[in-house]
């Protein structure tokens, strides 16, 4: 296979398989954005846990639930 | 300097300067999302980053040039402004997310947002390169860089299963979310391989005026420096996996990573974390700053070298005086970091090959390299792995932003 042949090839393989994967169903959509949710609220209960024990600051636990609000606010 | 001395030296700071902004947010990653599953591709980016750090102090040593300089001679200014380019490219944002790393340290022990350390990280930055010489850049940040070892204490702390962290090395399919699986591993590779490692390598192997006697110093110092290094990114892998994994925590967001050095240290785990994140990125962004200037002052033929004064070396000196503050700008204006860091960790896998296919053509060459260059098994060994981060990264990084 010729250098350019190979190119096109590659070139091919990568646009076909962008557009097959599209953008995301909603199914799809509606699964990762309930993953977040929950990744989020674990996040939130671990932060909890190590500042119950004091092993984070209070300055940096109040950072993380604004991070965590900010993308729960934020959605899919 | 005894070569023992140099050797543990060079082995430590190897050690030392790892670790930064990319390997660590792509090892915590990798780890909350995929477990042990990842840990095949920190090795693999370890051994292809021994090979070429290798190679580039061969080349330094043997024939007295650094790579940007033999690169331009032996194919030719308008060959050599492909490379030039794109290594600038990806350094520069490599740049802004090590200086967003720092920011994001200073963010989480003040509560004042990243944006607002931008500038003033990028003001101690340039004034450490402006009054420090090469050594303390080289050595000095590589040494402070040993905190990172905090994280193969905390993965010990967790206790981890050591067959199944030992089944991690072998490479797996994903059992589900394959883009982001291999999106992950591409920038973990990109993480690992940064053409700025090699680069900045045989520049300050030129300004250490090593000679042949350094070769067998250079093999160790690149192979277990390297081989050190990638454990404490596993280390830090091991505890994403220990610690958010089991809880079906995904990393979003720099400000969740704290907490897998935090669960098996505490309080001092957080600490050791926020001097880990600080140092590791101060130390990356002064090499990278560092070896912009190198890059076009020796490409284009500039007077140049760190223990010169700024004022003998100019244009060098006005290159990573400019650097800093646009790369500190893309910082000040928001851009969340984190992602940043994983994309410019993606591109800088796709660029592998434009970067290192004109270095196995120099290491290849007897011109140069005399009796001493590269045997097959280094030349296929760091062909394959880029070749195949390029194709792999050019189909996930669509397949990870268009998939949602």
């Amino acid at each position: 296979m010729s250098r350019g042949a190979a190119g096109r090839l590659l070139i091919l393989t990568t646009f076909v398989l962008t557009m097959a994967s599209g953008c995301a169903s909603p199914e799809e959509k509606a699964r990762k954005a309930a993953e977040t949710l929950r990744s989020w609220q674990a996040t939130l209960e671990l932060l909890d846990q190590e500042a119950g024990r004091g092993a984070v600051p209070a300055v940096y636990a109040e950072e993380l639930r604004s991070a965590a609000e900010q993308e729960i606010g934020r959605g899919p | 300097m005894s070569k023992l001395f140099e050797i543990a030296l060079g082995i430590a700071t190897g050690l030392g300067g790892f670790l930064e902004a990319g390997s660590l947010a792509t090892a915590a990653q990798a780890g909350a999302s995929f477990g042990f599953q990842l840990i095949w591709a920190i090795a693999l980016g370890a051994a292809c980053i021994a090979f070429l750090l290798e190679m580039a102090g061969r080349l330094a040593a043997v024939s007295r040039h650094t790579l940007p300089d033999a690169m331009r001679e032996r194919f030719g200014i308008r060959f050599f402004l492909v490379p030039l380019v794109t290594v600038a490219i990806v350094s520069f944002l490599v740049l802004a997310s090590e200086i967003g790393g720092v920011c994001l340290a200073l963010q989480l022990v003040t509560g004042v947002s990243f944006r607002w350390w931008a500038l003033p990280v990028a003001l101690v930055l340039w004034l450490v390169l402006w009054k420090g010489t090469f050594g303390v850049v080289e050595k000095g940040a590589g040494l402070l860089g040993l905190v990172t070892v905090s994280f193969v204490v905390g993965a010990f702390k967790l206790h981890p299963p050591l067959a199944e962290v030992a089944h991690g090395l072998l490479p797996s399919l994903p059992t589900q979310n394959g883009s982001q699986y291999w999106f992950i591993a591409v920038s973990i590779i990109g993480a690992s391989v940064s053409p700025y490692l090699f680069y900045f390598y045989s520049a300050g192997a030129v300004e250490d005026e090593w000679d042949e006697g350094y070769l067998g110093i250079n093999r160790i110092v690149s192979g277990l420096g390297m081989t050190f290094g990638a454990a404490v990114a596993v280390a830090a892998l091991v505890c994403a996996a220990l610690v958010l994994h089991p809880l079906g925590i995904k990393v979003e967001r720099y400000e969740q990573v704290p907490l897998i050095l935090s669960s098996p240290l505490g309080l001092w785990g957080f600490r050791l974390f926020v001097a880990s994140l600080a140092i590791g990125c101060f130390g990356a962004a002064l090499e990278i700053a560092l070896q912009l200037a190198y890059l076009a002052a020796q490409g284009l033929g500039w007077r140049w070298g760190k223990n010169l004064k700024p004022r003998e070396a100019a244009r060098f000196s006005l290159v990573y005086t400019a650097a800093l503050p646009l790369a500190a700008l893309i910082i000040a204006t928001g851009m969340d970091p984190l992602k940043l860091t994983i994309v410019s960790m993606a591109l800088t896998a796709v660029s592998l090959p434009v970067t290192i296919v004109p270095l196995l053509v120099l290491m290849n060459d007897p011109l140069y390299l005399g009796d001493r260059t590269n045997g097959w098994v280094s030349n296929a060994a760091v062909l394959i792995i880029s070749v195949v981060a390029c194709v792999v990264a050019l189909v996930a990084i669509p397949l990870q932003f268009l998939g949602g």
